[in-house]
């Protein structure tokens, strides 16, 4: 023993010596700087900071939460992955591992775009939607009732996420059992960092997330094209110059429900159709000499139209709406996510869509 | 030194060297020291003008989330439908939303994505007995020819005992397949089952915001 003693002690140093390149930098530091300054209650500069990127964040998210449409906010520094929609956080998942490459120190005044960047999701990876079902599988769905029943997608755990700027995301879900059983999964990850996260050259700015499996999956199933994301640098960073998006315009509330109409029977119909209920209620209010409801309290205030929605990603042609599949339509788009499988209903046939 | 002890001393440094790649390469960039220094005038004032200005975009903000005492929440990602009434969630249920699939019909050049939409919606009529007319989609994706009569398109028990009206052709309606719950399978329409259904049904009013996410 004595004689590696030598050996020994340099292991040791130059192990020593890692681990200090390894831990966080100079937090004792950070906080001794931070207490000094609530001691002496003055406005410091790293307030100045703080206050700079929480403006550039609730510039970015009312710009966001006006499009009425659900975004994600992924703060790197909080390690959270927020579902947001108009302001409302609809859901918070923790992220257990991170890793980032891309992010800049923070030096001078940077500008909002570099402390709240806004990114737009262009496809996920193993889209079910850029799979059409082939003529086999129609076939073999021939047999059952309802095919997308008989065929229903199994969402990935990991998967890339691509995006219209040269940033990229990975979503690792994976297993944070403890112990024995968990040393695998922690191998696996520890090998994933270090081989750092996926991403061509080109990409300014790429993160790999590990989530749990379950959540990861679930994540992707709510993963629509042109979802926004909103990516928040760590206190002391900020993103790189990633071709970031302006604060996207406020879209305008959405028409309150009109007054129902009553709808056209259809020919060839054995049966009359029930109007809808509410139809049924103002009728029967009236014939009782009672005035007619007022809008619901509920009911949105502001009726101004909706714009026209951007062409489908793709440029596949859309079908339209199915009730005016059933009415013998043929042209038209689809909603802004190139959608158009909702339900034909009998009281809808009249209805222009 | 013997020459064993200068090899053990040549691997320790190699194996130390990759520690310190291994860990160093995901450090990333030191983040900038806090800078505790106190503001000098200018950056005051421009302190407290960020602070004003926060405090609007903060209230602006809230006042965007929904004051309906009623409204429905989806999340298309575990496929549930939560009914919050006055600020509290008094029914999480089980449903089921869009796959994601797309369809084609090569001979009429058509293309469907069934996907749930995404955002704010309102209910915007209720129809109790909903008869549905199957869409041209309905026969393609069965192999089965296209009808040309109405009536042969009807499927009046498909949609359970109510339907709720999203717009553009979107419902939250009932379903026959309850194993599906819980499953991204549908065309678009959110699926609840029976008793979910009447609950929500009778809750909800023309007019009651639906938050799809």
């Amino acid at each position: 023993m004595r004689r590696h003693r030598p050996v020994v002690s340099l292991l040791a140093g130059a192990l020593a010596v890692a681990v200090a390149l390894a831990l966080p930098p100079a937090t004792g530091a950070r906080s001794a700087v931070a207490a000094q300054a609530a001691r002496t209650a003055r406005t410091t500069r790293a307030d100045l900071d703080a206050a700079r990127r929480r403006a550039a964040v609730l510039e970015s998210e009312l710009a966001l939460a006006a499009t009425r449409k659900p975004y994600l906010v992924l703060d790197l520094g909080g390690r959270a992955l927020r579902y947001r929609l108009m302001g409302m956080t609809m859901r918070e998942v923790p992220i257990h591992d991170l890793a980032v490459e891309g992010l800049e120190t923070s030096e001078g005044t940077p500008g909002a775009p570099l402390l709240a960047g806004i990114f737009t999701l262009q496809e996920k990876e193993n889209d079910p939607r850029l799979k059409p079902l082939s003529p086999e599988q129609v076939e073999d769905g021939a047999d059952d009732e309802n095919a997308a029943n008989a065929l229903p997608p199994e969402p990935p755990r990991e998967y890339r996420l691509s995006f219209k700027q040269p940033i990229a995301v990975e979503v690792l879900g994976r297993e944070t059992r403890s112990g024995v059983d968990g040393m695998w999964g922690r191998f696996v990850g520890a090998l994933r960092r270090w081989h750092g996260p996926a991403g061509g050259d080109e990409a300014r700015l790429k993160i790999a997330l590990h989530l749990d499996p379950d959540v990861a999956s679930e994540i992707y199933r709510s993963l629509i094209p042109e979802l926004r994301l909103l990516v928040l640098p760590p206190d002391g960073m900020t993103l790189p110059a990633a071709g970031q998006e302006a604060p996207p315009k406020p879209r305008p509330a959405k028409k309150p429900p009109a007054p129902v109409e009553k709808p056209s029977e259809p020919k060839d119909v054995p049966f009359a159709i029930p109007p809808p209920e509410d139809e049924q209620n103002r009728k029967a209010a009236e014939e009782n000499g009672e005035t007619t409801e007022p809008p619901p309290a509920e009911a949105p205030p502001v009726p101004a139209p909706e714009p026209p929605p951007p062409p489908p990603p793709g440029g596949g042609t859309q079908a339209p709406g199915p009730g005016r599949a059933a009415a013998g339509s043929r042209g038209g788009t689809a909603g802004s996510h190139g959608s158009g499988g909702g339900h034909g209903l009998s009281g809808r046939l009249s209805r222009p869509t | 030194m013997t020459r064993r002890e200068t090899w053990l001393v040549a691997a320790g440094a190699v194996v130390v060297l990759a520690l310190v790649v291994f860990f160093a390469r995901h450090r990333g960039p030191a983040p900038a020291p806090v800078d505790g220094r106190p503001l000098d005038a200018a950056g005051e004032k421009e302190f407290k003008s960020l602070a004003s200005r926060t405090d609007t975009l903060a209230h602006r903000l809230d006042a965007l989330a929904p004051k309906a005492p009623v409204y429905l929440v989806i999340d298309t990602g575990r496929n549930r439908l939560s009914l919050i009434e006055n600020g509290t969630e008094t029914l999480n249920a089980v449903c089921s939303t869009g796959s994601g699939r797309a369809l084609v019909d090569p001979e009429r050049k058509r293309r469907w994505v069934f996907e749930t939409p995404r955002g704010e919606f309102f209910i915007r009529a209720k129809h109790p007995d909903p008869v549905w007319i199957k869409p041209d989609w309905a026969f393609l994706e069965v192999g089965e020819a296209i009808p040309r009569k109405l009536a042969e398109r009807l499927a009046p028990t498909e949609l359970g005992a109510y339907a709720m009206d999203l717009g553009d052709g979107y419902l939250i309606h009932g379903t026959l397949y309850k194993r599906a719950l819980g499953l991204s399978v549908t065309h678009g329409c959110v699926r609840l089952g029976d008793d979910d259904l009447d609950r929500v049904y009778h809750k909800v009013r023309i007019g009651t915001p639906v938050y799809i996410y």
